[in-house]
């Protein structure tokens, strides 16, 4: 009787195509990365308390803007109000201005908009009060006021 | 006299680094990869040069848009009426103490749908918000 002789094998798992495997892997991942990139500006909202803290109206500049975006500033200034309408896109300088003559750093800045003011309108007068802050190096007070109606 | 001979040597890159090198690549990618988890609703957001960028660990996203006079709310790819918000906002507050609530609205969007969204962050307690915007560096 005859026996076939075994064969040896080499016992080796072939490792020639695991960089092209890697590879694959690598331009798989970098093609779907996508890299946080949230911008935002950052608010934090008041706390949902019964009790009011009174604050002297004195201290708060009113920045009212309507539904055709038409922006208001109404400060104090030697014990008097003043309201003036103002272009957005000065509101910054404005308020800078209005940060200089308070000396004390009490201000807060308060945005009243009405109801039908587009969302665009309050943001963009929420960054030029930031921008303001900013510049001036102050501390940052800035309020989001519930919606006024409109007037018609 | 003797010479030295002098050797041939082969003029070869050595490869043998290169697969540490792409998986080394290939490690950070799968790391730093975050794959889009919600699709949101589709919205044009508003333009602001003061933005800045948010983590986004501990993020959760409301998307505000509007049809004809109604807002329209989504989170987590749920349409939800505004009055609920309250509550997934406080479910988030709870599995996420420090959650920052990302505000996504439509810039045409009119003021008191994201009046009424204030009033039910506060009343959910999520106190941190960020509206989200696009960066420009000057004003047009």
């Amino acid at each position: 009787m005859m026996f076939k002789k075994k064969r040896k094998f080499s016992v080796d798992i072939p490792t020639a195509s695991m960089g092209d495997i890697v590879f694959l892997l690598l331009i798989f991942f970098m093609v779907t990365t996508v890299f946080n990139n949230e911008m935002g500006l950052q608010i934090v909202l008041p706390e949902d308390s019964k009790e009011e803290i009174k604050v002297k109206s004195e201290t708060i500049v009113k920045v009212r803007i309507d539904k055709f975006g038409n922006v208001k500033i109404s400060y104090f200034a030697d014990g008097t109000e003043i309201t003036e309408p103002v272009e957005w896109r000065n509101v910054s300088d404005k308020t800078i201005e209005i940060l200089e003559m308070d000396i004390e750093e009490k201000l807060i800045f308060s945005i009243i908009p009405t109801r039908l003011a587009k969302y665009e309108y309050m943001i963009r007068v929420f960054d030029q009060l930031k921008i303001a802050f900013e510049k001036t190096g102050r501390t940052e007070r800035i309020s989001l006021s519930p919606a006024e109606d409109d007037e018609d | 006299m003797k010479f030295e001979r002098i050797e041939k040597e082969k003029a070869e890159i050595n490869t043998a680094s290169v697969s540490d090198i792409v998986f080394l690549l290939l490690i950070f990618f799968m790391v730093s990869t975050v794959f889009k988890a919600e699709q949101g609703l589709k919205v044009e957001l508003p333009e602001a040069m003061a933005a800045k960028k948010i983590s986004i660990k501990h993020i959760a996203h409301i998307w505000v848009g509007y049809k004809g006079d109604n807002g329209v709310v989504s989170i987590d790819d749920r349409i939800v009426p505004i009055g609920k918000v309250k509550d997934i906002m406080q479910l988030k507050k709870r599995i996420n103490p420090n959650v920052i609530v990302s505000i996504m609205a439509d810039k045409d969007t009119p003021y008191w749908i994201s009046n009424d969204i204030f009033g039910q962050l506060i009343k959910a307690n999520t106190l941190r918000v960020s509206l989200a915007a696009r960066v420009i560096s000057d004003i047009k």
